[in-house]
């Protein structure tokens, strides 16, 4: 299939199976999802945009505002493809969850030195999945900023890091939101370098259609 | 062992007045100079264990179970001495009885999320912080912030040799700053303690 943002052929080759026997939880990260060219444009345009400090007990980074106003012509035609009948419907495909389409969260998140988030689970209202697009390129180990996903014990609590996902550009990673999805981004410890990446989270849809 | 200054009758009044209208109320050079003596074996201690609870908080605690050195737990215990507790009650004009002392070690990494049970079924308190940590930066994170769900109350940056007596009702959280790479080897230690208010003084 032609698309100027996504790769399907790419997608299409995570088996719905691997996905959901996943461990510690179900999630997948895959390499060149997306047009290197598009992610390239898309990287410069945020350069530009705005972004704000939020700072609490969980979490302290940069972010955009929700694109759903966007200014911007290319992040629209990004999300827009993003929130598409066809790219949510191989997320169905390989998560098993029925989700919205033309709804759902989408922004830019920016961690500069000493910037992290600790363990949450992601579960707000009726978002089914999560999902994160590195941006930042030439991203080492060293750097931090790692995304980490816990195993929980047989209480349900996050006990340890069983998986640990070093950032690098083009990359997708998702999972399924759930009360096992306990993930954390360590800090960043470059002093020049900022990790970059685009996060968002599709929604619920009921046997209807609507969202719950 | 309290720093002769704050034993003086106008003082005292100072104290009383500040903490009726602020809740809280932070004594610099609170010990005289054998707090150095309690700083050293706290740091040659080989009893911190590591508590970590990511969704709650990330800490090491002194196994006073375990501890033996003279000079520690002759400084827990006059925490919990009648001396120390005749101090508080003149100052904060309430009845207290310790319900707990722990000595905890915050480090690189460590972090203290806001939690819901630092409230429910707990009644007020008086909480009590001695401090005897390196000399601390803003930019290391550690930052103790008091908040309801409304606002923010009180930052305390940790400060050798402080005292800090704080109020604190049943709605008021707290968290304590992710603690960053910046701090390098620096700790905040501290002894934590916990007094229930057993009448208010006439």
């Amino acid at each position: 299939m032609n698309n100027s943002w996504i790769n399907f052929s790419t997608l299409a080759t995570i088996s719905s199976e691997e996905y959901l026997s996943s461990k510690p939880f179900e999630y997948y990260s895959i390499m060149n999802v997306f047009k290197e060219e598009k992610l390239k444009e898309l990287v410069k345009e945020l350069e530009a945009y705005e972004y704000y400090i939020e700072d609490h007990d969980l979490y302290q980074f940069k972010r955009t505002h929700d694109f759903k106003n966007t200014s911007s012509s290319l992040i629209k035609e990004f999300r827009n493809e993003i929130f598409s009948d066809t790219f949510v419907t191989e997320m169905e495909r390989i998560t098993g969850l029925s989700l919205l389409r033309d709804k759902g969260d989408l922004h830019s998140l920016k961690l500069e030195q000493t910037h992290y988030l600790l363990c949450h689970d992601d579960q707000v209202q009726d978002r089914a999945v999560a999902f994160i697009i590195n941006l930042s390129q030439d991203w080492d180990e060293e750097d931090g900023g790692i995304l980490e996903l816990f195993e929980s014990d047989s209480s349900g609590n996050p006990r340890s890091v069983a998986k640990r996902i070093t950032p690098e550009f083009n990359q997708f990673n998702f999972f399924t939101v759930s009360s096992k999805s306990f993930h954390q981004i360590s800090e960043v410890v470059s002093e020049s370098k900022s990790r970059l990446s685009i996060s968002g989270w599709l929604y619920k849809r009921d046997r209807q259609g609507e969202g719950l | 062992m309290i720093n002769k200054a704050y034993l003086g009758d106008e003082l005292q009044k100072e104290m009383q007045d500040f903490f009726n209208e602020n809740v809280f109320l932070q004594l610099n050079e609170f010990l005289d100079k054998e707090h150095n003596t309690f700083r050293k074996a706290l740091l040659t201690s080989t009893n911190f264990k590591k508590v970590y609870n990511p969704l709650l908080e990330s800490k090491s605690v002194l196994n006073l179970k375990e501890e033996f050195s003279i000079d520690i737990l002759r400084f827990v215990e006059y925490f919990k001495s009648k001396e120390f507790i005749a101090f508080l009650e003149d100052v904060v004009e309430f009845s207290l009885q310790v319900r707990d002392v722990s000595i905890v070690s915050y480090e690189q990494k460590d972090f203290k999320l806001l939690s819901d049970l630092d409230t429910g079924a707990q009644e007020d308190y008086l909480e009590i912080i001695y401090d005897l940590s390196d000399t601390w930066n803003e930019s290391y994170g550690g930052i103790q912030t008091y908040t309801t769900k409304e606002e923010e109350i009180l930052h305390l940056e940790p400060q050798h040799n402080t005292l800090t007596i704080l109020y604190k009702p049943e709605e008021v959280m707290k968290y304590l700053k992710y603690i960053n790479s910046r701090s390098k080897d620096k700790k905040i230690l501290r002894v934590e303690m916990k007094f229930d208010i057993v009448e208010v003084e006439n």
